[in-house]
This record gives structure tokens, C-alpha cells and sequence, in this order.
């Protein structure tokens, strides 16, 4: 299933929280090794930024466990890109209503990479995200990603366009935007095979994904969280 | 964006001033044609304390146009001041699902969306209509840094489809007048406190001037080897940081502040 959830909202669903804060250390923490990136005393990656209400995009399992997410703030706040990336767009941050970042995307390390409706998980996001943003009336985002990140975005048929870099320690950090239109976000949909109909904005709407019109099997498939190998390279 | 925020620009009052700003509340209201605008500022961050503020005071007095003070916030509102007397008496701030959904989310919601189940809801919506107010609602939370936090509203008396379809045509238009309201606000209240630097990046100025010389989008993407969607968000960018209400306003005050120059 796929959610859009209000930092408020969060408690209301308890293991998909938790999940996806563990989820993100496994991910940032251990498999990234960011420097950057703290954890608290239940080994939980919650940052300075879940603190100030923002709306997460999630994928769940059949339990009600986190499957992936992307966190989602208004530019014209307090944002990551902000604080640490300026360099990345001419200078000084990018602020403005209609431009919104998505930051901490990132596919349950514990998923099975070669399950097919992993493959999905990041154009589901990606579509939440997209169909968020439209409805908002919002145009652009942006995101802070290491290279690697493009391939995924390519596999999800929605590539950014690059619009600042710098090398580090941990590889090449690119600055990325994307124009919000409703074509994109249709792409998405059939992508991820959401129906596109649903409006997620309202919690606890949800929508499956993962459904092909014309592969009736895949309505039987589960993401399935037997492999231990981590899934996609954030 | 539609063509209405130039409409709203030439609107706006050559000198800068809060009662020109809560002027220009009845200007949105007219322009989109809807029944009511309301902008309240909740917080206007650590370094403003509305409730204590002298400045916000004076612009509470005699003659002040559309501002008020109602239930602790500073707000500009067209609807009639019996509503906001009757939200305070019957502290409607405990109950009101608007409110309540601000606090929770920086996204727009229709008012629609929200639960109005409860007995004190319904009671609540029936004595706004009665006081003038629209039965739909749309509503804009701000947020800003500081803690900044205000919330901006249309509302109007029509049918669901007809409201969503107003919603869908003008969302952008509105997310950009309830934060340009916002920083007006901020600007006009800060003064005292001295002018606060805009910070435009470099591609932020370049593309302004670009367009303040008369140079086309495409010529000036092509001169900074850019996208022209990159320069669409970097002429936004800079558009509300200058709290301007579009580029013919953000090239204006760019050139009254001495960011640009041609």
C-alpha cells in the first residue's frame, strides 16, 4: 500500500514508523556509512527535520512495515538542502511555496531485490511525492542525492535534471530538480500501477500498487521480506 | 499561475504599508471572485511577539482597515468582524478543524476533506454561514523559519465540483498571494529591527537581471548554460524571496533595493 502521512499522523501508525526509522538507519547508517547521520538510543534515524512536521510518502507491507518512504518539506522553511547544499544551487538556497524538497528517500534494505514489486517501490514514491506536490499546486522539487541515485531514478522513468554537484568522501553529491507536470506523474503511476484516481492526500486513503492491467499474477505477489541483501543503491 | 497575480500586482499600493496590504485582501477577494480571504498570522517567529507587540497594536487601531485581533492572532479578513467576536467568545480555536489541520500538515486542503462530524463542528460551520461566511473553504498553511506560522483562506458558496475546479485552476496563484501576504507582513513588522538582507544566489540575480534588461527565457537559459526550467525555479526563487507577488513585481523591487542592476 501506499501512503501519504503527516509527521502528526505518525503515532496513528506505530511499526510503520518505527520501521522505517530503523529502516533508514540500516540504509544511511550502515549501508551508506553517512557521517552525518545520527541515531538514538533505539537505533532509530530520526533527524532534525522529522521534528519539524513533515509529510512522508510510504510504502507498507501486508504487515503494516515499512517497504520505503521519502520525507517531504516546503522550501520555505527549514530545509536539508538549505542548511548543508547551497553551494549546489548558485550559492544560496532555493526558497519559494512552489518549490518543495524530498529528502531521506530511501527502499527497505530488507526487501527482496529481486522480487518485481521491489522494483516498483521507488516510482511509488516518487508518484506520492509527484501527486502531492500537483494537487498542492506546487511546480518543482528538488532532492540532494549521491550519483548512484540517477540509475534509480531512471529505472523509475523519472530522471532529474542535475543542477549543481560537488565531490565528497562518499562519492559525487548531485542537486536535482524535477518539473512537476501531470503526464510525469501519470507515467509514474502506470510505473508503480496505482490508480492515479485515488487522492492520497487524505489520510488513511491508500492505494495499492504493483498491478499490471494485463498481469494477472502480480495481484497475488507480496513484497516479501526473506533476503537480507539490501535492495537499491540510494 | 494565472494572469490574475498581474492584475494583483497592479493592485498593490505604490508606498508599502500595512493598511495598503489589508487593503489588498478585498482586492484578492474581488479578483477571484470568491466570498471571503482571511490571513492570520499564528507566529510570526521567536524574534515578533504579536501579542505583545506595540507595532501590531497600532495596526489594530482606529481606522486600521482589515486588520484585527482576534482569538491571539494578527489577521486581515474580509468576512464581518461578528464572526470573529462570536470564535472568540465561544473559544472556537479548541475545535476548529482548519485550524487544527494547519498545525498538522504545511500542505493546502480543501475544507471538504476535513471531519465536521461532531455535533460542535456542525454547530460551529452553521454559525459561521450565518455570520456570512461560504460554506467551502480553502485553506494555505505558512510556515516559515522561526517558527513561522500563519494560515491564509478563501471562501466561498458554491458546489463541491464547482469549488474543486476553482481549486484546481487557481492553487498555485494561491500558494503564492497567502505567502506573499506572509512576507509583507514579516517585511512591514521587521522594520523596526532593521531591514533583513535578502540572500539571492548568484544564478538567482543573473537570471533576474536577464529579465529586467528584456531578454527572453530561452536567451538567458542559453547565456548561463542552463535549463529553461532551471531558470523558471531560480526566477521563482528569487520572486519570493524579494516577497514579490510575480517577476514583474520581483524585477521591481530588485531594482528599488539595488539587487539588480541595469
Amino acid at each position: 500500500m501506499i501512503k501519504v502521512v503527516n509527521a502528526a499522523d505518525l503515532y496513528r501508525r506505530p511499526l510503520l514508523a518505527a520501521s522505517m526509522f530503523k529502516d533508514r538507519a540500516a540504509q544511511f547508517k550502515y549501508r551508506l556509512g553517512w557521517d552525518a547521520v545520527k541515531l538514538d538510543d533505539l537505533g532509530l534515524e530520526f533527524d532534525d527535520y522529522d521534528a519539524l512536521n513533515p509529510i512522508y510518502v510510504m510504502v507498507e507491507d501486508e504487515n503494516g512495515e515499512h517497504c520505503g518512504s521519502g520525507r517531504m518539506m516546503p522550501t520555505t522553511g527549514r530545509t536539508m538542502i538549505a542548511e548543508h547544499f547551497s553551494d549546489l544551487t548558485g550559492g544560496a538556497p532555493l526558497s519559494s511555496p512552489l518549490i518543495w524538497e524530498i529528502t531521506r528517500l530511501c527502499v527497505s534494505p530488507r526487501l527482496d531485490k529481486s522480487d518485481p514489486m521491489t522494483r516498483r517501490v521507488p516510482a511509488a514514491l516518487l508518484y506520492a511525492g509527484c501527486d502531492l506536490a500537483l494537487r498542492s499546486g506546487v511546480e518543482f522539487c528538488t532532492a540532494v542525492f549521491f550519483k548512484p541515485m540517477l540509475r534509480v531514478f531512471k529505472q523509475a522513468g523519472f530522471v532529474p535534471e542535475v543542477i549543481g554537484s560537488r565531490p565528497s568522501a562518499e562519492g559525487e553529491i548531485l542537486a536535482g530538480l524535477w518539473e512537476m507536470t501531470r503526464e510525469a506523474t501519470d507515467q509514474l503511476a502506470e510505473r508503480a500501477g496505482v490508480d492515479p484516481t485515488i487522492d492520497l492526500r487524505y489520510f488513511p486513503n491508500e492505494a495499492h500498487f504493483g498491478f499490471d492491467r494485463a498481469a494477472v499474477e502480480t495481484k497475488t505477489a507480496h513484497i516479501t521480506r526473506t533476503a537480507p541483501e539490501l535492495a537499491i543503491a540510494c | 499561475m494565472t494572469d490574475r497575480l498581474q492584475q494583483l500586482y497592479e493592485a498593490i499600493p505604490e508606498k508599502s504599508s500595512i493598511d495598503g496590504v489589508g487593503l489588498l485582501i478585498e482586492k484578492v477577494k474581488d479578483l477571484y471572485q470568491v466570498a471571503h480571504v482571511a490571513y492570520m498570522a499564528l507566529s510570526l517567529g521567536r524574534t515578533y511577539a504579536l501579542s505583545t507587540s506595540p507595532k501590531a497594536e497600532g495596526l489594530l487601531a482606529k481606522n486600521a482597515g482589515f486588520w484585527r485581533r482576534e482569538s491571539g492572532a494578527l489577521v486581515a479578513v474580509t468576512y464581518d468582524q461578528s464572526w470573529g467576536q462570536r470564535y472568540a467568545e465561544a473559544d472556537y480555536a479548541r475545535i476548529d478543524p482548519v485550524l487544527e489541520e494547519t498545525t498538522r500538515s504545511f500542505a493546502p486542503f480543501n475544507w471538504k476533506s476535513l471531519s465536521w462530524d461532531t455535533r460542535k463542528r456542525r454547530q460551529f460551520l452553521r454559525e459561521a454561514v450565518e455570520c456570512g461566511l461560504g460554506n467551502q473553504g480553502y485553506a494555505v498553511p505558512v510556515r516559515g523559519p522561526d517558527g513561522q506560522f500563519a494560515l491564509f483562506v478563501v471562501n466561498n458558496t458554491c458546489s463541491d465540483e464547482a469549488w474543486e475546479r476553482f481549486i484546481n485552476e487557481f492553487k498555485s496563484d494561491l500558494l503564492v498571494i497567502a505567502h506573499f501576504f506572509h512576507q509583507k507582513v514579516l517585511e512591514i513588522e521587521r522594520v523596526s529591527m532593521g531591514a533583513a538582507p535578502t540572500l539571492l544566489s548568484s544564478r538567482e540575480v543573473d537570471v533576474l537581471t536577464g529579465i529586467s534588461v528584456g531578454k527572453n527565457r530561452a536567451q538567458i537559459a542559453h547565456d548561463l548554460k542552463i535549463s529553461e526550467n532551471t531558470l523558471r525555479v531560480y526566477l521563482d526563487s528569487a520572486r519570493h524571496k524579494l516577497g514579490a507577488i510575480n517577476i514583474s513585481h520581483a524585477v521591481a523591487i530588485g531594482i528599488h533595493r539595488g539587487v539588480i542592476n541595469i
